[in-house]
């Protein structure tokens, strides 16, 4: 048993943190199904504790952003970072190790939170064992990184970017949720809203975007021999995604209880980040240029396109919202939903697109069915373009009739339920979508076409 | 990657403390931000918050009137959804409880807009789009409304 789960099999880790990536991900895309019909249908399953809306939206965030698509990324960035002069990683058991205290530490989230064991910060409910377990996990798995790079003859700004959202992670629960003073919240009061802020900001522009930037620019150059991004320019966005990310938490007071100039600085940065973001999509986009024939019909690399592009609009609209003017209307209104949906929605799919296309080379076949996979791109294309303009035209009428100083409240959140009920079906698409991902992975372990070991391997490309 | 590694890890490091530093820490200092405790909730209020905050209320309320809305937003009358909020009225709250999305009314001053009743009929009725609470407790309930009615 123990030498199964510490088992030194190359790429044993990469395959179970896929997989369990996969299938956090059903779980965590249900919760987020059930969450949107309770928003369009408040009474639905009001009745039963463990289920009832507030609990459910904090057990789905946590289900998805640290079950689903921690885990996929992981999994691929291990797979990219372990190539390095093919000798794999630096360590697979403790690879493994790291999965399996964050296996334990998602169970134990899911169960505390659903039965009302939380701290109560969103994106940062789980109680303190849950996070000193993923602590140990994330600092496990830096470590592993960190000895892996080193051994890697050449240098290049994808893998930096995969090493900076392995070291951000670590840092982003430390200083976030206050983990140099585990069993208690330091922060109080405004500080502690602030400090949310920054684990927010932190698990997104420190830990998910530059982890599914780097494994993208990586995959994709190493399909087509041409890296996208020059050394300096590569390295210029991965200086500007982690100084700007940590600085955009305050973005989301804007107009409230923070002092002013903080305000500003979170404001200016969620603006600069805009950058960074649309840099890396130049450099994915490129390193196709002259591939697109032979590749263009891999599901996968139009998932990682789809994804940069929803990642790309879903900031320039959260850049727009957090101006002083617009931010007026839509601030904290359902306008903020829908950005998140483009946001971590094209995050994730940076992450399944990369998973696709890394089958031959972690499970040594090829992906089972590209019609499964172009099934699962169209659902989550359409849910896209129904949620994202659902939410966004709520969060605006919700927040014109708010400005209007005559309508009550509660009737413009009313007006909106039919939005909301088509941000519903469209979550609903999301998860069919993922099962079909899952379904199809284990279709591909099982029965997949055989790749020769050549083929296997994941080659680096030399610099530009 | 050798070099790289080592140059990119004190780059993240400082960034991420740097930044870290400048929008949560460096606030504490405000004048704004530092100054005397709100005045603390009763026994009962306090355990109210607590199932305020197992019970996800923040998912749908904030308690934050920003500057551009207050005396001016209807929850249900013009102007009842009452005066900015300050800093310095959350200080000493563990966890805050700002909330980052509005699907029911702001509660930062609903206990100066209601009665215990009336907030009663809002958790149990499940009307108007505020799912039910009748699982919670009558000590629970109590407790909650203890804490709805303190937010003035
Ligand atoms: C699904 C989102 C949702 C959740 C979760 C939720 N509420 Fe509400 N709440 C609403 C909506 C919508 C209204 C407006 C109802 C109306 O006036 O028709 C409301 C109204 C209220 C009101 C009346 C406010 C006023 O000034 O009239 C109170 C008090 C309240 N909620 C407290 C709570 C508490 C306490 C919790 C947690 C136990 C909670 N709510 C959870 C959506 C929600």
């Amino acid at each position: 048993m123990l030498a199964w789960m510490f088992t030194d099999e190359r790429w044993s880790s990469v395959r179970r943190f896929l997989y369990a990536g996969a299938l956090w991900g059903i779980l965590a895309l249900a919760y987020e199904a059930l969450a949107a019909a309770q928003r369009a249908w408040p009474q639905v399953l009001a009745d039963v504790p463990w289920v009832s809306h507030g609990r459910v939206v904090a057990t789905g965030q946590d289900l998805w952003v640290f079950g689903f698509l921690s885990h996929l990324l992981v999994g691929a960035a291990l797979r990219v970072v372990g190539q390095g002069d093919r000798e794999g990683l630096w360590s697979e058991p403790l690879a493994n190790l790291s999965l399996w205290l964050w296996t334990v530490a998602q169970v134990l989230s899911w169960w505390w939170i659903s039965t009302g064991w939380t701290r109560g910060r969103p994106l940062g409910e789980a109680p303190w064992p849950v996070d000193l377990l993923r602590l140990a996990g994330a600092l496990l798995l830096l470590w592993v990184v960190r000895n892996t790079l080193v051994r890697s003859p050449r240098r290049d700004p994808a893998l930096a970017l995969v090493f900076a959202g392995f070291t951000g992670l670590p840092l982003v629960l430390v200083l976030g949720k206050g983990l140099f003073w585990p069993f208690d919240n330091p922060y109080h009061g405004i500080l502690d809203a602030l400090s949310q802020a920054f684990l927010r900001a932190g698990l997104v522009w420190l830990w998910g975007v530059p982890l599914a930037g780097g494994v993208c620019l990586y995959v994709l150059s190493a399909l087509t021999g041409r890296r996208g991004l020059s050394e300096g320019v590569g390295f210029a966005a991965l200086f500007g995604l982690v100084s700007f990310g940590a600085l955009a938490g305050p973005a989301e007071f804007v107009w409230g209880p923070v002092p002013f100039w903080v305000q500003t600085v979170g404001a200016v940065a969620q603006g600069l980040l805009v950058l960074p973001v649309a840099t890396l999509l130049v450099g994915a986009a490129r390193s196709l240029e002259g591939h697109w024939q032979s590749l263009g019909d891999h599901p996968g690399v139009v998932f990682v396109l789809a994804g940069w592009l929803a990642l790309t609009s879903g900031v320039s609209l959260s850049a727009l919202a957090s101006l002083v003017g617009p931010s007026r209307v839509v601030h904290l209104s359902l306008w903020g939903e829908g950005v998140r949906v483009l946001v971590l929605g094209g995050c994730a799919a940076v992450a399944v697109g990369c998973a696709y296309l890394l089958t031959p080379h972690v499970l040594g076949r090829s992906l089972a069915s590209r019609a499964l996979a172009w099934r699962h791109l169209w659902l989550v294309v359409v849910a896209w373009a129904l949620s994202a303009p659902a939410l966004l035209l709520a969060g605006l009428s919700q927040g014109a009739a708010w400005a209007t100083g005559t309508v009550p409240f509660a009737h413009a959140v009313q007006a909106s339920r039919p939005l909301l009920a088509v941000a519903w079906a469209a979550a609903l698409l999301v998860w069919v979508g993922q099962a079909v991902f899952a379904w199809n992975l284990f279709l591909t372990s099982d029965s997949g076409e055989p790749v020769p070991a050549a083929e296997q391997e994941l080659l680096p490309v030399a610099g530009s | 990657m050798r070099d790289a590694v080592g140059a990119v890890g004190r780059l993240v490091v400082a960034a991420v403390v740097c930044g870290f530093v400048v929008t949560a820490l460096l606030p504490a200092l405000d004048p704004a931000v530092r100054t005397a405790r709100a005045a603390p909730l009763s026994a009962q209020a306090a355990r109210g918050r607590w199932v305020y905050v197992r019970e996800g209320c923040v998912v749908c309320h904030t308690q934050q009137v920003r500057g551009v809305e207050a005396r001016f937003g209807v929850v249900r009358a013009p102007g009842d959804v009452g005066q900015a909020s300050t800093a310095e009225q959350y200080s000493g709250q563990d966890p805050v409880l700002l909330g980052r999305l509005r699907l029911g009314p702001d509660l930062s001053r609903v206990g100066a807009r209601t009665s215990g009743q009336e907030l009663r009929t809002a958790l149990l009725s499940g009307t108007g789009g505020m799912p039910s609470y009748r699982y919670l407790s009558d000590a629970e309930l109590a407790d909650l409304v203890a804490y709805l009615l303190a937010l003035r």
